[in-house]
This record gives structure tokens, sequence and C-alpha cells, in this order.
């Protein structure tokens, strides 16, 4: 819809152009508009019984199945015995000699353009002033891996890959109702990125949809490669580092979330697809936690949640202890706390901040470095950083363990990595500056920035008219067949299962 | 968006003003306090403190933190307290200081301005603890160095929370009671004492029972020995031995205390008061130093019954200690009487030590012996 009312003014078009009944023209016109582009492939084709039947055929070379071009259209084309016919043969080619399950004619140049650079093949005739866009598309994707940001022990396997329609498909094949609704969209001027709507008719909101159709009427970019460009667009708290918009790769994951009434938004040259509304619990969620004992999974959940304000308060909490409440420590702890503070020259809050980005910058490095050599930073990071650091007296080793604590707790939750990190900092200053009660501020203040928290028009964080069947799946993980409903303002319909709530022994 | 950055200013200017004590301060510029003794100052001053620091200074990996004591005088505690950061120039930190060792001199002049000191004083806990010295100086018992830990104050705190469990030796009080028992009129204060002992070849601070007060004065000591039916009195016996001796005053047999109810019923009759104290003692045989075997049903009985003759005599004779040597009543009796008759304490409230000192009790004591711990016979001596 937008790139359509975009259309006249598309980058890269030199204005309105009309095809002619002169078949040498039209090639000329097309070879003109691509100029430069050397994978543009243009092949003549004539029919041996009839030599006025001249067609020619473009189509950019790799993006196409060659199998398809050389059987379906060429072979046809010129061994078919066919009348001669005065008139455009467009039509008697596409009802009775291609043998392509999706074409369409059109006298639309801009169509006939972007059906080309989309791996589509181009079917002009003498004669005619129109085209035939043939669906030959074919070209080499990445086989279906495994993310490998969300490795899971059990539970399914398949990633999503770059090919939108890949996705699209690993998805249906998951919910296979007539009610799985898809609708397309496109993005960037330039790129031209196909996108996709997703959402199950009987279960999502049609506000929640309004509402994302309304977000992104007004999207305009020249180029699109990852969901994220439009998410920085459209979230809620478009400043705030917490998501409002869930992100994943994994097909089994969004299917799970569809079910529970959500929509989703796929594009096309990414795996990952944009999931909303998204609740803050969603952070803490895994999609391991439904296909585990529900033991193990409410444990592990409330240890995430545990971990969040390890990772947040623990350098802020010592920072409080050692240098403002000395009294909270016992004795033993503060005489050998003192003991390993003699000798470093930093005060306290330098070291934790100092170590602290030197985490930081450990973790980042392991991301971006070419992982033949992760064992040089793991050398690095442990000898160099820790041991050596504490025994030249550059930091000290309470110090160390802190960050370590901090480090390690902060990698449980990499939904909510960057809002972790703001967090740690802020608390920390808070603490060095009031002492615990600085820290007792800041948890304070990040309740009551968190309570107004939204997503769509859902409230995320804190919903006061959850009733107890959605609190099910957030501390805790209840079992399935307790589960009887979705979270709470979330679909159109409540009741997820009609079991009786027993199970059947 | 205008009212959330208001309300988080205001949240922020509010937490620079409503918090109390706070300061940035490094652990390692603290000197944290251990423990203090008080003397009476030279050249004047009233109070001379040794202030046992846990210097942490040269400590490390192998090497532990030890003892290093402070020198100060002042006319004043605080004064006193002040004064030493001339000498040290570092923060003087007390919220870890566990002992307090009160001189004899200073104890028989008045404990009330170091009570008061320590209780008023922002840093200092209220569960620190108090004891008087029974050497000639307080500062002794700090020089001395201790056997097992390398801080002699704490030794000397682990001390007094062991030997309630295991032996006690003292009534065992900290601060914060200690500033309540001052204010009773119902009962005398009593505080720990320490002197110093041989221990191989050197000598060593040890618990060495109570030292009596009359108000904020020091009467006088009672030894460790006493000191134990001193707790069966006031009800405080968390732990400790029973020693059972049989009439040729050989011992035969130790029994452990797993625990005690002292009932202390105060009796008014005709405007005379009595006091009726009866102890239960829940027990086990710990060790038979005979091979007379009293664990058999109608010895154990025997057994028993020995161990409530010499409890009884022992209370009695603790008692009599008391009203005789001191005239104080230590144990609180005066508060039992206040709690059960209040019209009855009125009435001799004024002249509570003196009645205290012609009270009549009668004592009755009850052992239970439970079990035999490991074996269940005595160690038999053959041939």
């Amino acid at each position: 819809m937008l790139a359509k009312e975009n259309k006249n003014k598309s980058p890269g078009g030199s204005g309105k152009i009309n095809l002619t009944k002169s078949l040498d023209e039209n090639v000329e016109k097309i070879k003109k508009e691509f100029d430069g582009d050397e994978m543009l492939k243009v092949r003549f084709i004539e029919n041996q019984y009839s030599p006025g039947i001249r067609c020619c055929i473009f189509y950019t070379d790799n993006m196409v199945s060659n199998q398809i071009i050389n059987d379906n259209i060429i072979w046809p084309v010129t061994t078919f015995e066919m009348p001669v016919v005065s008139s455009c043969i467009l039509d008697m080619l596409k009802d009775k000699v291609l043998q392509i399950n999706e074409l369409k004619k059109t006298g639309d140049f801009e169509d006939i353009a972007d059906a080309i650079a989309y791996g589509d093949t181009v079917l002009l005739a003498a004669g005619c002033e129109e085209a035939l866009i043939l669906n030959t598309k074919g070209w080499v994707t990445r086989s279906l891996t495994e993310p490998e940001s969300e490795k899971v022990l059990h539970g399914p396997r398949e990633g999503f890959t770059e090919g939108l329609l890949v996705n699209l498909t690993m998805l249906r094949r998951k919910i296979k109702t007539r009610e799985l609704k898809f609708k397309y969209k496109e993005f960037g001027e330039r790129t031209k990125t196909r996108a996709c709507i997703c959402y199950i008719g009987g279960l999502a909101k049609q506000e929640i949809l309004d509402e994302l159709d309304r977000r992104l009427e007004k999207f305009s970019m020249d180029g699109v490669l990852d969901v994220n460009y439009l998410n920085e667009y459209i979230k809620d708290a478009p400043l705030s580092p917490f998501k409002t918009i869930g992100i994943t790769e994994r097909p089994d994951i969004v299917a799970a979330k569809l079910l529970e009434g959500r929509v989703a938004l796929f594009l096309d040259g990414t795996p990952s697809v944009l999931t909303l509304p998204y609740l803050f619990i969603e952070n803490f969620q895994s999609n391991e936690d439904y296909y585990l004992n529900f033991w193990y999974a409410s444990f592990f959940r409330m240890l995430r949640i545990l971990a969040f304000f390890l990772t947040t308060c623990v350098p802020a909490i010592y920072i409080a202890a050692i240098t403002s409440q000395q009294e909270v420590l016992p004795t033993p702890l503060l005489l050998s706390i003192s003991v390993a503070r003699q000798g470093v020259p930093f005060p306290t809050i330098l070291e934790a901040l100092l170590m602290i980005v030197m985490f930081e910058v450990l973790k980042e490095t392991g991301i971006r470095m070419n992982s033949s050599i992760g064992q040089a930073l793991s050398i690095v990071g442990a000898l160099v950083i820790g041991q050596a650091a504490v025994e030249a007296k550059i930091a000290s080793a309470p110090i160390i363990i802190v960050v370590a604590v901090t480090g390690i707790t902060g990698l449980i939750i990499p939904r909510l990595a960057m809002g972790v990190i703001v967090l740690r900092l802020l608390f920390l200053l808070l603490a060095t500056i009031l002492g615990l009660f600085g820290l007792v501020m800041g948890l304070m203040g990040l309740l009551i920035y968190m309570v107004d928290f939204r997503s769509f028009g859902l409230p995320s964080f804190y919903n006061p008219l959850m009733g107890f069947q959605s609190r099910k799946d957030t501390f805790m993980r209840a079992p399935w067949w307790k589960m009887k409903t979705r979270p709470d303002g979330m679909s159109n319909d409540d009741v997820r299962s009609g079991m009786e709530g027993k199970p059947q022994q | 968006m205008k009212r959330k950055t208001a309300a988080l200013l205001v949240l922020l200017i509010m937490a620079g003003f409503i918090q109390g004590c706070w300061n940035y301060r490094e652990v390692d510029s603290l000197n944290i306090v251990a423990g203090v003794a008080i003397d009476r100052g030279q050249e004047g001053y009233k109070y001379h403190l040794t202030i046992d620091i846990a210097d942490t200074s040269n400590a490390g990996k192998d090497k532990p933190v030890v003892s290093t004591l402070i020198e100060t005088e002042g006319d004043t505690m605080f004064d006193a307290v002040r004064n030493a950061v001339k000498k040290t120039g570092l923060r003087i930190y007390w919220p870890n200081c566990q002992i307090v060792v009160i001189s004899q001199e200073i104890a028989d002049e008045s404990i009330q301005p170091i009570v008061d000191y320590f209780m008023r004083d922002a840093e200092p806990r209220i569960t620190m603890e108090l004891f008087v010295s029974q050497e000639k100086t307080a500062k002794e018992i700090m020089q001395q160095q201790a056997t097992t830990m390398s801080i002699t104050s704490f030794e000397i705190d682990k001390m007094y929370e062991l030997t309630e469990l295991y032996e006690p030796v003292t009534v065992y009080l900290q601060l914060h009671e200690i500033y309540n028992v001052l204010a009773d009129k119902g009962r005398a204060l009593t505080l720990p004492t320490l002197k110093l002992v041989e221990n191989v070849g050197s000598k060593t601070a040890a618990l060495s029972g109570t030292a009596v007060f009359d108000r904020d004065r020091l009467k006088g000591f009672i030894n460790d020995e006493d000191s134990k039916y001193l707790l069966f009195l006031m009800d405080r016996i968390k732990g400790g031995v029973l020693t059972v001796k049989a009439a040729t005053d050989n011992t035969i047999a130790a029994l452990e205390i797993f625990g005690n109810k002292t009932t202390i019923t105060p009796i008014t009759e005709n405007g005379e008061i009595r006091f009726s104290i009866h102890t239960e003692t829940q027990t086990a045989v710990n060790e038979l130093d005979t091979t007379m075997d009293y664990l058999e049903v109608d010895s154990v009985e025997q057994l028993q019954a020995l161990a409530e003759t010499q409890l009884k005599d022992n209370i009695e004779r603790v008692i009599k200690i008391v009203q005789e040597q001191f005239g104080k009543d230590v144990f609180g009796f005066g508060d039992a009487l206040h709690r059960s008759d209040p019209v009855a304490w009125n009435s001799v409230s004024q002249n509570w030590d003196e009645v205290f000192k012609n009270l009549k009790f009668d004592v009755s004591c009850k052992v239970i012996v439970r079990n035999a711990v490991s074996i269940q016979s005595p160690v038999k001596v053959g041939r």
C-alpha cells in the first residue's frame, strides 16, 4: 500500500514508462532502466512452427529457478505448435502454453521492474503492449538451523531463516487452521522489503491490529534490513532500554505467542520476528519452560527473577555496605574486606566501575571476535584481569567476586541485557552518594517507572485487573492442565483449554 | 512526562535530606575497634583508654589481622575517644567493639558515665559486653596475647559467648540489659569479671566470676563456681556441668545440663515475706567415675537424689554468701515480688536491701537424668 502511493517517485525510476507494440523497443527500455546491472539476463525465444511468435524473457541471474525457466517457459514456447494470431499472443501463452502456477499480465512498468528485481521472470511478446510476470523465484537460502542465541535442550530445534516465505511456511506447519491470517506489507523505498503481519483471526484483538497498522502507517525509510528498524519506530516507550515488543528467531515461540492472542510481524531478509504486545514477565520466560517439568520451570523462572535483582543490585549493595553502612557487615567479613582493600590505591567506586566496564569489554569481545581465538580471550580475561589485577593491587579480590556474580547473573536474562546495564550503573552511583538508602530510592524509582509501562495498550508490568489464572504463568509455571486461560486482556477468547482442570490418571 | 520528571526530582532531592548518617568512607581508612580498657587517667585526666584495634594494615594472605593498642586520655569518655585521633590520624570506628573492660578503680567510683557514653553514642552497638578487671588495671587484660585467636578482645568475646552454653561462670548481660538493670530498684547490677591466669608459661585473660555492684559502684566479687548457682537462682542456666559427689567426697558422675527451669514464688504471710525456689534440671550422664552401675532403674534415682541434695546445698550456700557479704539483691527477687504482689513490694521497696538480708528461702531441687549418652553401662575394670 505504502509502496504504491510512492510509486511515481520511486527511487531509481526515471518517470512513467509505457510499453509499446514493438518488442525490440520494449526490450531496450527495460535494458536501459537496468543499465549497469549485469545480473539482468535477457533471452529471445521463437516458436519453431510460427516464427512470428517471438518473445523475450528477463530475469535476474541466480534469483530464479533455471529449471522452471527451461522446462516451463522456454520449452513450451519454442516447441509447442501454435496458431498464428493477429492480436496479442499473451492471453494464449498465459492460458494454454506456459506451465507456471502464478502469473500476472500487466502493462505497469514499475511492476515489471520490481518483479525482475524480486526473482520473477518477465516475458515480453512481439506485438503486445503488456507483459507477463511469471513466478520463477528460486534462490538459495540458508538451511534451517537452531538459532545460536536461543538454544534449548528440549523441544523443537528449528529456527527461522532469512526467507520470508520459508518462515511463514514454518509457522503454517505448526498452526494448521484457516484462522491463521497473513497480511503482507512492504517497507523500504529502495529495499522494497516484504513484511507480513500474522495473527489468529479468532484470538487477536482488533484494537491491537488497528494500533499496529496506525503505527506502521507513517513508517518510511529507504532500507529495512532487520525488524529492529521497525521495532524502534513503533515500540512504546521509545527511549527506554527495556523491551516493549518481543523479538525471537524460533517458530515455536511465535506459534505459542499467536496462540495466546498476540500478533507477529515477519520481515523478509531476517530470521527475527516481532511479537506484540510484550509483557515484562516475558523477559523471564523461556520456551523451554513449557517443554520441561513445571517444577523445574518454576524454579528456574524464579531464579531468573532473582538474577535480575542480583545483577542490578549486587555492586550497589557492596558499595553501600563497604563505603557508607559498614555497620551491616559482620565483623569477620568487615575485617577480611578491609584486609583485601589494603594497598589498593583507588576508591572502591572507581574499582567497581573499572571492573564492570572491563567485564562488559570482555563480553563484547567474546561476541565480536573471531571465535577461533576464544582461548586467548579467556586467558586474558581470567588470568590477567582477574588474578593479576588483584596481585598487583589494582583491584581488590572482593570486587572481582562482585563483578563476576553480577556478570554471570546478567547472562541468565539476555532479553533484559541493556536495561540491566543501565540500572546497574544507576544504582551503583546512587549507592555511592547515598548508601543503602540510595539503592532503595533507586528501586522505588524503578518501580514507579515500570508500573506505567504499556505495550500496545496493555499494561505490561503491572496489570491491576490481572486474574489469578494469568498469574499461573508468571513467577511460577503451573502445569498445563491448570492453565486454563490466556493472559488477561491479550485476546478475544480467554479460555485456552476445555479440560476439566484435573489430570486424568 | 512533566509530572514524571517532577516526581523523580522530588524523590532525588528528598533522598538527600531525609538520609540519616551517611558518608563515603573506605573500609581501609577505618580503625576497627575490637575492645577497649578503661583505667584511671594519669596526669590529672579522669580516664585512660587502651583501645584494642583490629589492625588490618599489615595483614595479608599468610598474615592474620593482629591487635594494635592505642592509649589515650581525657576528662570525659568522649574527650578521651576524640583525643585518640591525635595519635593515629585514622578514624576510630566503634560498631565492631565487642568488649569494654573497666578497672576496679573506675568501677569503685561509678560506671554510670561509661554506660551513658556507649548507649548514647551513635556508633557502638548496644550488644557490647562490660567486664570488670580483677587485676590492678584493665590495660593489663588488653595487653595479653590471646591463646588461639589473634585479637584479644574477640577471644574474650568468644569465651563469654561459649561459656554461657557450656560452663557458665558469671552472669551474662549485654550493654542494653546493663542499662536497664542499673535503673532497676528490685535488682542489683552484676558484671562479669576478667583476670589473668597462667597458661603454658605465659599469662592470658580468663573469665572469673561476677562483680556485684551497689547501684553504680563496685561492691565485691563472687567466684566462678558460685556464679553458676547465681544463674540457677536467676533462671538463666542454658547449659553447663553438675558434678555429683558421693558421701565419701569422691566424684562419681558429671551431669551435663540440657535445660533448667527455676520457679521463684514470693509468699507473703502476716507481713512476712518468704521465697519459695524450685529448680527442675534436665541432664544426661556424661561421665561416670565409678564402676558401680548408677544407670539401673533404682540406682539412677540414687544418683538424682545425690545431685539434688548437692545442688540444693550449693544454692542455699550462695544465697547466704550474697545475703551476708554483699546484702544486695543480685537475683532480682525484688522484681519477682514487684510482679506478683505490688502492694507488698511498695511497702518494702524503700529499704529492700535491709529486707533482703533477712529473707527466708525454701529451696527445692529436682534433677532428671534423661540418658547416658553413648554407652549404657559403666566402663568395667577387669582383673
